[in-house]
């Protein structure tokens, strides 16, 4: 009876499988955006305290007057307090959209089903102790303890299965939007890591570089050496673009699981992209362009 | 923010961008240090007027998102609620089903219930 039961059960449970395997992975990236983004946003703001810094040193020489100095680096101050403000909003708000991520991981992933087969099975063998009859009951040719041992996980994944649906349906159109707008995010993001850090870059060519080669003179010793490498540096911020498509796959995979589609973008790649968006981040910040001005 | 406002606003911010970098090439700096000082000042004070105002258009689209995202919380919110109870139901079954063992395994023995036939 058992193996009928399995029979019967067979296809629901495998197709059971594979949707708690899709919930599993689209949670899996959703985590990794989650904790990427917001190494995304502090490399934004330095990226713009950089640019900010090496334009009020560039101006100073022409501005003379002390008080009017004053109210170029106050107002310099407040507008750099208030992305910082606004970056921690939305770093809250991520942390928000990771915990969902990992609230799906967790009851798609969890073990429960093993757990409470062992746990029934332990009652049954308890029971059995008690009572001869009951260690005697058979469904088919199983045991009741064996029958409902393995009968329990597929209820178990019924029960996940069922719940997630329920969550996802409830949410699907919040976490669309939400994601939605990481993706109008990131592509800010870009447009004001890449101008920032070009600023940054470019006023300390300026004076480290270009200045010094117009000038009478002998050049710096590393003169060359330090021309390519803010050259490249600037060529490089070109790799953002790219990673910055991290939030949009995330939206495709998302749409597919909504939808019980199989997911047009990759998650392995979607995971490489978030990946790239870490390490590049780590990089930019790593490679501050010096004093500039 | 309004769509045509957004789009008004990236433009506006792309110019003073230009304007922003235009300050950084060798040829604008070496023709901008041939002018008198009064000149100079000025093109130091609009330098500063443009960078300020692409770090204001910035924060306004940077704070419209913040407010967005949060718009959107409650229901993410309630989801995470679901998800905990949901996992909080797995955790309760298995304690019950851990109890009823336990108190078989101690309570059966103790009372002298063993060998009894089952009522069904």
């Amino acid at each position: 009876m058992l193996g009928c039961l399995a029979l019967v059960l067979l296809p629901f449970l495998t197709s059971c499988a594979a949707r708690l395997g899709q919930f599993s992975q689209f949670a899996a990236t959703g985590q990794t955006y989650a904790v990427a983004l917001p190494a995304v946003l502090d490399v934004a703001l330095q990226s713009t305290i950089d640019a900010n810094s090496s334009e009020l040193i560039a101006g100073r020489d022409n501005i003379r007057d002390r008080k009017e100095r004053a109210d170029e680096l106050g107002k310099s101050d407040d507008e750099i307090r208030r992305r910082a403000r606004a970056f921690q909003a939305i770093k809250t708000q991520t942390h928000l959209l990771g915990a969902y991520f990992t609230g799906i991981a967790a009851l798609a992933e969890s073990d429960a089903g093993a757990g409470l087969g062992k746990s029934t099975a332990d009652a049954a063998d308890a029971l059995a102790r008690i009572s001869q009859d009951a260690a005697a009951l058979q469904i088919g040719t199983a045991s009741v303890k064996d029958a409902l041992g393995e009968g329990v996980p597929i209820v178990v994944a019924a029960f996940k299965h069922a719940r997630l649906e329920a969550v996802l349906k409830g949410t699907a159109e919040s976490v669309g939007r939400s994601l939605d707008i990481h993706i109008a995010l990131l592509d800010r993001l870009g447009e004001v890591i890449r101008g920032e850090q070009e600023v940054a870059i470019r006023n300390t060519k300026l004076v480290e570089i270009d200045r010094k080669y117009t000038e009478d003179g002998a050049l710096p010793k590393r003169w060359k050496e330090r021309r390519a490498e803010l050259l490249l540096q600037e060529a490089r911020l070109g790799e953002l673009e790219e990673a910055l498509q991290a939030a949009q796959k995330l939206k495709l995979a998302f749409v597919a699981l909504v939808e019980n589609q199989k997911p047009t973008a990759s998650l392995t790649l979607l995971l490489q992209d978030v990946q790239r968006l870490i390490s590049l981040a780590e990089r930019i910040s790593g490679e501050s362009p010096g004093e500039g001005g | 923010m309004p769509v045509e406002n957004e789009k008004l606003a990236r433009r506006v911010r792309r110019n003073l961008q230009e304007v922003r970098l235009a300050f950084t090439d060798i040829r604008f700096d070496t023709a901008l240090s041939a002018l008198p000082e009064t000149l100079q000042r000025r093109a130091a004070r609009a330098r500063f007027a443009a960078a300020l105002a692409v770090q204001r258009i910035d924060n306004d689209g940077f704070e419209a998102v913040a407010r967005q995202l949060a718009a959107e919380a409650p229901a993410i919110q309630a989801g995470i609620a679901a998800l905990d109870d949901a996992l909080d139901d797995l955790a309760q079954a298995r304690a019950i089903i851990d109890a009823v063992a336990s108190t078989l395994n101690l309570v059966g023995p103790a009372l002298g219930l063993v060998g009894i036939p089952l009522p069904f």
